[in-house]
């Protein structure tokens, strides 16, 4: 809790919310660059469009949306691939 | 466990679990400071690789040296475990956080933890249910067959994770579909042109051009 306190605010999360500028400021200080910086330029729109894509794309999806492409299916098959990963590799046998 | 080992005395057998944490925790800091730098695709990989070659190892000692009291074989026996949680933590628990919210994409990336979650408690329900009567009726070869199951999981891996090292997380996004908006220029291309050295002006006429495809 104590560490949260220092990271800055997400990028993501202040373009989301209409607070372009300010993301734009954090995303030069974690690439430690100026704001005028072509990478720090580039990764900005990438988010700023994304966000809007996904915001005119309607918000979270619910389970049936997310299986029914297959692009989705494939991130879900990877993010869910972790359990077992983590819970069947034989820690759980050993300690 | 330790039992299965040869310790029989619970102080030692506590002993042994406080220093096995510690271990483990060191191992996890480690892990996760090299996660970027390695990728994730080779941490997962080689992690898992040994950890399982450990695992064969501890069925061998324990099959060997389990009930004998000898305390060579013990000893040996106790390494193994070490260095097995090593290769996991070292790996695995970082991957653990790490992973599935870089592969999902914004917009399901709550349903995509939410699923995840479900299946981390399951899979924790199925060794907590199953392992302890495989444990007590097949004894070492349990091990055997849970370290054969690792080959399936790092052969999945190894043919289906993509890498996320190294990639915004709009950039991991195009690795799933070419749908998505994505700038005209990822960062790679980015850094060959920035050293022949290319005005901001061009650049941003260049990035607006995008794509906004149907996903369906």
């Amino acid at each position: 809790m104590g560490v949260l306190y220092f990271l800055p605010e997400s990028p993501r999360w202040l373009a989301y919310n209409d607070r372009q500028e300010e993301a734009l400021e954090i995303l030069a200080r974690i690439n430690g660059k100026s704001k005028d910086d072509i990478a720090v330029q580039v990764q900005y729109r990438e988010i700023v469009e994304s966000m809007e894509y996904e915001k005119a794309e309607g918000r979270s999806l619910g389970f049936r949306e997310a299986v029914r492409t297959k692009p989705n299916r494939k991130r879900l098959l990877l993010a869910l691939s972790v359990a077992p990963l983590a819970m069947l590799t034989g820690s759980n046998i050993i300690t | 466990m330790l039992t299965q080992a040869g310790v029989s005395d619970p102080h030692t057998q506590l002993e042994i679990n406080v220093i096995l944490s510690v271990w483990q925790l060191v191992c996890a800091i480690a892990g996760s400071c090299l996660a970027e730098r390695l990728g994730r695709r080779i941490l997962a990989l080689v992690s898992l690789g040994t950890c399982s070659a450990f695992f064969y190892l501890l069925a061998g000692l324990t099959a060997k040296y389990g009930a004998a009291g000898n305390p060579s074989g013990t000893y040996g026996t106790i390494s193994v475990i070490f260095l097995f949680l090593g290769a996991y933590s070292f790996g695995i628990t970082p991957l653990t956080a790490m992973y599935a919210p870089e592969v999902l994409s914004y917009n399901m990336r709550a349903t995509g933890i939410a699923l995840q979650g479900i299946a981390i408690k399951s899979c924790g329900v199925l060794v907590t249910i199953a392992f302890p009567y495989m444990l007590s009726d097949i004894g070492w070869k349990t091990y055997v067959v849970n370290a054969s199951w690792n080959i399936f999981m790092w052969l999945f891996i190894f043919f289906k994770w993509v890498e996320t090292k190294d990639r915004t997380l709009e950039e991991i996004d195009g690795l799933f579909d070419d749908q998505k908006p994505e700038a005209g220029l990822n960062m790679k291309t980015l850094k060959d042109i920035e050293g022949v050295g290319v005005d901001v002006e061009e650049l941003s006429k260049s990035g607006t051009k995008v794509s906004h495809g149907e996903t369906s």
